[in-house]
């Protein structure tokens, strides 16, 4: 009977490793920001897919900028029909791969690992490296927490002349997200 | 005849002054009181989709009502996502709710677009209709 549970564990644990190669979340938050003298805006998204190789030491993120809330109908309208295009361009994307070893089944932070990519966004394709928090829980959850920022001419974003000075050309982004281990 | 002129702007001045208030507050649209544009089966829409008979272009800005079987249930602080027939990803707002893996519902929300991710049809402010 023990040899069996000792069989049973054994075989469950190697069904976890090769199970935990792939962490997803479709929950994750992401919140564009931008902050002027005269106008500001602050935008959450809430369910950004993404995909984390554990292995592989890849991490991607897929989000629909039509997901995007705004305080305010009108700037969301704007968001989407004059700044993003998200008819013509609905996603944003990173996929990017870092280098530091994390052992992803002992609790502890690891803080500013960098993270070399490339963002795709309103149609554009650019190398971009962030730098991440990734956090290994206790409740069986990893985390990770990345700030930075985006240049919409970088993206081919234009600001209508009219309120060229009021909005910042950099816009603040911030990703948060959770991955439950199986 | 200058006064006349003189009463005119302020009025003018007023009245674009509001309008861009109204504009300004418009609320955002409240899906659950709004008729859907158009209804599916989860199955339905899915192939639909992935034959190309219905197109993101066919889709966007639209409300949509899709019925179907939950497979999937992700949980955060904020919101929960329902994925129903494998293939179609609703945001719901993190309300207490019933909603069990295997029960069938129906949902109402607007179409934000298609995540290659998951490879998935994605509705955002949803609202569970029954």
């Amino acid at each position: 009977m023990k040899k069996l549970i000792l069989f049973f564990i054994a075989f469950s644990a190697i069904n976890l490793s090769i199970a935990q190669e792939k962490l997803t979340t479709r929950t994750g938050k992401v919140i564009f920001q931008s902050k002027t003298m005269i106008e500001s805006f602050y935008a959450e998204n809430n369910q950004a897919a993404s995909i984390l190789l554990i292995r592989k030491k890849i991490i991607a993120f897929n989000v629909l900028l039509k997901s995007f809330k705004f305080e305010k109908a009108l700037m969301e309208d704007h968001f989407n029909e004059k700044y993003v295009n998200s008819d013509k361009y609905p996603a944003a994307k990173f996929k990017g791969v870092f280098t530091n070893e994390i052992d992803f089944k002992t609790p502890n932070i690891y803080k500013d690992i960098v993270i070399n990519g490339n963002m795709t966004f309103h149609g554009v394709t650019k190398p971009l490296t962030v730098i991440a928090d990734i956090r290994v829980n206790d409740d069986n959850t990893i985390s990770f927490l990345s700030n930075f920022k985006l240049n919409l001419e970088e993206y081919n974003i234009e600001i209508p002349s009219l309120v060229k000075d009021k909005i910042a050309q950099d816009v603040a982004v911030s990703i948060e997200t959770n991955y439950k281990k199986l | 005849m200058k006064k006349k002129i003189l009463l005119i702007i302020p009025g003018i001045v007023l009245v674009a002054v509001l309008y861009a208030t109204y504009l300004y507050n418009k609320p955002h649209k409240n899906i659950l009181d709004s008729d859907a544009d158009i209804s599916y089966i989860a199955n339905t829409l899915i192939n639909n989709f992935n034959t190309n008979k219905i197109t993101s272009d066919d889709l966007v800005t639209k409300i949509i009502e899709v019925s179907g079987k939950v497979t999937l249930i992700e949980k955060s602080n904020k919101s929960i996502i329902v994925i129903l027939n494998d293939g179609v990803k609703c945001e719901l707002k993190n309300t207490n709710n019933n909603i069990k893996t295997g029960s069938h519902i129906t949902i109402k929300g607007m179409y934000s677009g298609f995540d290659e991710m998951f490879n998935e049809i994605s509705l955002t402010r949803c609202h569970l209709i029954k």
